[in-house]
């Protein structure tokens, strides 16, 4: 069915001895493989050993079989592979490139491209180690032998579409306008540095970067023509994620974030399938085939257990994946069953930063309606009823930049008329979690322009809504 | 300097985990208590004429609870009446320790007190359980039993409703727990604000957005008297973990705690998952979703010496359990081998 041959390894296997001279004296971990009983040499999960060849087949064989029971990926789409230099995205483009070559039975043919974002501008790094790294990322994209293409992070805060760099191209591909745009402009790099700085958490920080990576990669992805993009994020990480989105607000999209095909968002989906393997059957999988992973630090690296939720998450899913092993199926399987509330999909906003659907102002009682509550008694005391000492600014816009504009019975009109984006907005265009996540960004027009279009175009739809509502039939339109 | 209280301009004395502000002592009672009466309001939670039965078990929330309860009863005129009920599980050196705390609430708030025990509802003390089960999964027996004993001391004392103190940090900790155990079912219950609405009596959660800080905030500040000290066996809980990554949560973003019941508010169920049927025990006429319920189940084992009975899967004690009621008595269950049950824990 599916065979390995050397010549589909990155690199041939004589090398591959000679830099791990260990690996032609296989330890026998003591058992023998439960397919082929030849002596086995890694074990997956608890109760498997396999042997090499074994090992790699089985592996290979779960990765198309994800493909092929979920259908999502038709014959001649194109597909999009987000390329980090990681273990997962190594892999995952190893098996890709070995699933598409000639000579492999297959009924899947799909028109795969690969991109990898820059993200130097988060964490500079020194210049010598910076072009060391482009330069194997780079190896590792033209190898592919894809349409590759690189492009910065910075990008997103462009007011027209992105920029973006062609590494080597498919020659078949018809040339289009914007074919290579070559990124410019250190003022992005300035904008979305300024952008960082004004968030005080790291947190905030991760999660900004990766909503802003994903809206990127979706622009560039329409751009090109993609209609989907492949992400390697393991089990592992999924369950990370769930738990860590949880953690943050964001329930009822969860199941998206972990599923294995995600349709939040117009016209491009993101499918993952990495997902139903653990980290570490991903590592051993790398290093059977000799793949070499490029290490890129980012803002999170090194970073103590405490230091975001994020690292905390991982932390707690590790700890308790290596005590009980059943951990990260379990959290996934959980994650499968969830849902989003379906009779009230199509009458909500859709969040302007994570294309889930905005939360509606919910049942009687909801954690939601008690935070809103504890907030308003901020402002009432009956202890004391006189007056304070200094009257105070009971609007946030005006204590900032003191351009009140009178109203002072909190319905607040300098938003209006300078067209900011206040903290009234954002409850609704935002969901529940990227509100509480924008609680910590200082001034909210650090955004960049196209999530500030967004959002005007939104309250711009509700004027419109609100003029026109008594005429409307039935609450069937999109928000 | 001294800060000023964020409401009313006051020399502040205490941060707010909640809000993250600055407060002064009256500032904060009034806060705390009008946030719970929101939740009273707001939840229906008690209708006038209400009897309702406070779990009290002489620790921080269910101290708080009780007080709270009396005071805003009073104070908005709820029109309910308030019995204090305690459940004796039977663990020396924690539990007889505690209940002298209730016995004085029930002189300080001046409510009736009923107290009832593992020893007389089923014939067996926590102490003598772990002796035989050892000290893993002994919280499966507790709580199964703690929930009956609540319901059925309840009915005694011909009470319509039971109030539990758990708060925010609880259900934070159980929404993660059943995402961790994977127990969908009650992943979708959990985070309501009443449950057991339909058969057994109503169960309600009045301190269920507060912060357990800021329990301990208001008892310490009132000076209420409480017993502190965590139950003996519980060190090897699997809560624990869920516990301890909570509490770095909070200090990672305090406001976690509320973004996660939320989260867990938010959750839908696919429509077509496996969901448990409510029905009513063969044995005791308790609500339960199996043919017997997990208490008569975990009695049994106890009673004929198979104490992993109902713990984890288990197909062969199952299978032993059928094979000796059948021979009793008259049942026409059949529990084919293949049926796997995943008993859950919590």
């Amino acid at each position: 069915m599916c065979q390995i041959t050397s010549q589909n390894d990155v690199i041939p296997k004589e090398d591959c001895r000679l830099r791990y001279p260990y690996l032609s004296i296989i330890k026998s971990v003591g058992k023998s493989c439960m397919k082929c009983q030849e002596p086995a040499t890694v074990v997956a999960r608890l109760h498997d050993p396999f042997c090499r060849n074994c090992f790699l087949v089985y592996f290979t064989h779960r990765f198309r079989a994800t493909f092929g029971k979920s259908k999502a990926v038709r014959n001649g789409e194109k597909v999009l592979i987000a390329f980090s230099g990681g273990h997962s995205s190594c892999t995952m483009l190893h098996l890709v490139k070995e699933g598409l070559a000639e000579g492999v039975h297959k009924k899947l043919r799909y028109q795969p491209g690969v991109v990898y974002v820059d993200e130097n501008v988060c964490l500079e790094q020194d210049k010598e180690e910076r072009s060391a790294q482009m330069r194997k990322i780079e190896t590792w994209l033209k190898e592919s032998t894809f349409p590759s293409y690189v492009t910065c992070i910075e990008e997103v805060m462009s007011k027209c579409s992105p920029g973006y760099r062609l590494i080597s191209g498919d020659q078949s591909h018809d040339s289009e306008d914007g074919h290579d745009n070559p990124p410019t402009e250190n003022s992005m790099k300035e904008e979305f540095k300024q952008l960082l700085e004004n968030t005080s958490s790291l947190t905030t920080k991760e999660d900004l970067i990766q909503k802003l990576r994903l809206k990127l990669l979706k622009q560039i992805a329409k751009q090109l023509g993609y209609t989907k993009i492949m992400f390697g994020d393991s089990g592992t990480r999924l369950a990370t994620v769930l738990l860590g989105n949880l953690a943050k607000g964001h329930g009822e999209t969860v199941h998206q974030d972990m599923s294995f095909l995600d349709t939040r968002g117009e016209e491009v989906a993101i499918i993952r399938p990495m997902r139903e393997f653990t980290s570490k059957e991903i590592a051993l999988f790398s290093h059977q085939c000799c793949l070499q992973p490029v290490f890129i630090p980012r803002i999170s690296t090194k970073a103590s257990r405490l230091a975001s939720i994020d690292t905390l998450t991982e932390d707690f899913v590790n700890g308790l994946q290596s005590n009980f092993p059943a951990t990260v199926t379990t959290v996934l399987k959980t994650g499968a069953k969830l849902t989003s509330d379906e009779e009230t999909i199509g009458k909500r906003h859709t969040c302007v930063l994570c294309q889930s659907p905005v939360d509606s102002s919910s049942s009687a009682s909801s954690a939601s309606a008690a935070t809103q509550y504890s907030m308003s008694l901020r402002k009432s005391s009956t202890v004391y009823s006189s007056s304070s000492s200094e009257p105070e600014a009971a609007c946030e816009v005006a204590r900032d930049n003191a351009s009140c504009c009178g109203e002072g019975d909190e319905s607040c009109q300098s938003a209006k008329k300078n067209e900011e984006l206040t903290s009234a907005d954002l409850s609704v265009v935002m969901c529940y979690g990227c509100q509480v996540m924008m609680r910590d960004v200082k001034s909210l027009d650090r955004l960049p322009s196209s999530v500030l279009a967004d959002v005007q175009r939104q309250k711009r739809r509700d004027e419109m809504r609100l003029e026109i509502e008594d005429f409307l039939l039935d609450g069937s339109e999109e928000g | 300097m001294p800060v000023a209280c964020r409401m009313c301009g006051g020399p502040a004395v205490l941060k707010r985990p909640k809000t993250g502000d600055a407060v002064c002592k009256d500032c904060f009672f009034y806060a705390f208590e009008n946030e719970v009466n929101y939740t009273i309001t707001n939840g229906n939670l008690f209708k006038r004429g209400d009897r309702v039965a406070v779990g009290a078990s002489g620790g921080k929330d269910s101290t708080v609870l009780a007080y709270i309860l009396k005071l805003l009863n009073e104070r908005h005129d709820y029109g309910i009446e308030l019995i204090l009920l305690s459940v004796d599980e039977g663990i020396t050196g924690y539990r007889d320790d505690s209940l002298e705390t209730v016995k004085r609430n029930q002189h300080q708030y001046d409510l009736p007190l009923k107290i009832v025990s593992y020893e007389d509802l089923y014939g067996w003390t926590m102490d003598a359980i772990v002796k035989q089960i050892g000290l893993k999964n002994n919280c499966t027996f507790c709580g199964v039993f703690r929930r009956q004993a609540l319901d059925r001391g309840a009915m005694l004392l011909k009470a319509n409703k039971i109030a539990t103190g758990h708060n925010a940090d609880d259900i934070a900790e159980t929404v993660l727990m059943n995402v961790l155990r994977g127990d969908i079912a009650r992943l979708r219950r959990c985070t309501a604000i009443t449950t057991g609405a339909e058969g057994g009596l109503p169960r309600c959660k009045p301190l269920k957005y507060t912060y357990e800080k800021e329990i301990v905030m208001y008892a310490y500040f009132k000076k209420l008297d409480y017993f502190s000290t965590e139950c003996i066996y519980s060190p090897n809980a699997y809560r624990g973990h869920a516990r301890t990554y909570l509490k770095d949560l909070e200090r990672i973003r305090p406001s976690s705690i509320i973004d996660l019941i939320h989260s867990g508010e938010s959750l839908s169920i696919k429509k077509d998952v496996k969901m448990p049927v409510q029905g009513t025990c063969t044995r005791c006429g308790y609500i339960s979703s199996n043919a017997i319920c997990k208490a008569c189940t975990l009695l049994e084992g106890l009673n004929k010496g198979l104490p992993k009975l109902a713990i984890g899967k288990s197909n062969k004690s199952r299978r032993l359990l059928d094979a000796a009621s059948q021979s009793s008595d008259s049942t026409n269950e059949k529990t084919s081998p293949k049926e796997k049950k995943k008993d859950v824990t919590f």
